[in-house]
């Protein structure tokens, strides 16, 4: 098995509307489903799914960098990380209003849903909604403000 | 004959609407370099997808074309057709191609005895359906922008594959408007369940990549469980940006059509104006003429 000799990891974080990241780090800790897990340079190949959450990144700057991530995979193999998210939004430019908006919508259509007052020309699918949500919380938490 | 005052007034109200048409056609022109731009971007994730699908499958050892979800049925006793539309009109016959696309594509699987499920985006698909009548809304979504599209394409996806893997449906049609030029489009049916082909052939059999020791978080099914409905999602997500490209290059389109519709209108009415004035002027000579000979008589 050839490594290649980097002491540094390349970070690639994709989402399905671009790439969000790409460059040099000394570590990433990713929030897979079975916890966080630390990745350093020359880790052994990995292939993990990931929870809505988290995403860090200490950069050769010594500056730690962090995203909001939704579910997704990474891939570790040759000092490269790879991550496919659903979503992903740097925590510096996570834009709160439109969180709080998206929450405020998602909960008033999850609304009629429950109590059974769709209006006639909308259609409500309950699973986005909740996939809304959580995303929306999960911004406002790496963003680190109340939802309200 | 109208009168002048008649005349310049049609030629003001088509100069208002030829405005109208040109600022139409540049707010079009715009947003489709936008969406042109939004499916370039969606292409890493696309192919970093299928690499992640053809690695797993290379190390499980397992033949994709056999997964439950890649593996066509030999019976269909149901189907689910997805349209993609606009929620907007004024794009040419943009909205009424899918839809009269997807209703063939229904009606033919009704005369073969096999049952439906119509699922619409877009507001005009709706309507038009619901004012048919004759067809059962599934369900429908509406006011979907580009930057929804994803969590409306993991939704659409959701419910679907669920009912597939369920076996309550056996397959799944996207019609929708490929997108490969501004000028070229055209509507497209495909289906997307079961997984088509080209998922399979990313994984190709004794080729010379290296054996990887991978450590799976938690396991490689779990994780291949996993990929393949986001392959669907991608899938789906993509197509609605197509269709969303689509229907601004239709829009720019009809709306260039309108505006030289109405340059050519106003050039006519200016002409018929021109002609009423002469006339005009013609007839009040005339009448100098004949006063002046009466007098002069």
């Amino acid at each position: 098995m050839v490594q290649e000799e980097s002491p540094y990891l390349r970070l690639e974080l994709v989402a399905p509307a671009g790439l969000v990241f790409e460059g040099d780090v000394d570590m990433v800790v990713l929030p897979a489903v079975t916890g966080e897990v630390g990745v350093l340079p020359r880790h052994a190949p990995l292939v993990a799914q990931l929870n809505i959450g988290r995403l860090r990144a200490l950069t050769i700057d010594g500056e730690w960098l962090t995203f909001a991530v939704a579910e997704g995979f990474a891939k570790v193999q040759f000092n490269k990380v790879i991550v496919l998210a659903d979503a992903a939004e740097d925590a510096a430019h996570i834009d709160v209003e439109r969180a709080r908006r998206s929450i405020e919508r998602a909960t008033e259509r999850l609304e009629w849903v429950r109590s059974g007052t769709v209006p006639a020309d909308e259609d409500v699918d309950s699973y986005r909604e909740q996939l809304a949500i959580r995303r929306a919380r999960n911004r406002l938490k790496v963003a680190e403000v109340p939802e309200k | 004959m109208a009168s002048q005052r008649d005349i310049r007034r049609r030629i003001a109200s088509v100069q208002n609407t030829r405005k109208i048409t040109k600022a139409m056609q540049m707010v079009a022109a715009a947003r489709l370099r936008r969406s042109q731009m939004r499916i370039e971007s969606t292409r890493p994730y696309a192919l970093h997808m299928l690499e992640f699908i053809g690695q797993l499958a290379h190390y499980l050892q397992v033949d994709l074309s056999l997964h439950p979800l890649l593996k066509p049925r030999t019976e269909i006793k149901k189907v689910t057709v997805i349209a993609l539309t606009a929620d907007r009109g004024l794009c040419g016959a943009f909205n009424s191609n899918i839809i009269r696309r997807a209703l063939e594509l229904v009606d033919s699987y009704t005369a073969q005895g096999v049952e439906y499920d119509l699922v619409v985006m877009g507001r005009k698909g709706v309507s038009t359906v619901r004012f048919l009548r004759k067809y059962r809304l599934d369900k429908a979504y509406l006011d979907v922008t580009e930057r929804t599209a994803f969590l409306e394409a993991q939704a659409l996806t959701n419910g679907t594959i669920r009912r597939y893997a369920a076996g309550s449906i056996d397959r799944v049609h996207l019609v929708f408007n490929r997108f490969k030029s501004p000028m070229e489009q055209f509507v497209t049916d495909q289906v997307i369940l079961p997984i088509q082909e080209e998922v399979a052939q990313a994984y190709t059999p004794g080729g010379a990549r290296e054996h990887m020791d991978f450590l799976f978080e938690p396991s490689p099914e779990a994780i291949l469980a996993d990929l393949l409905p986001s392959y669907v999602e991608i899938t789906i997500y993509r197509a609605i940006l197509e269709g969303m490209a689509s229907e601004h290059g239709a829009r720019m389109t009809a709306m260039r059509n309108a505006s030289e519709a109405a340059d050519e209108m106003i050039d006519d009415l200016t002409l018929a104006m021109n002609r009423a004035r002469q006339w005009s002027i013609t007839q009040e000579i005339l009448e100098v003429v004949a006063g002046a000979d009466a007098l002069s008589g």
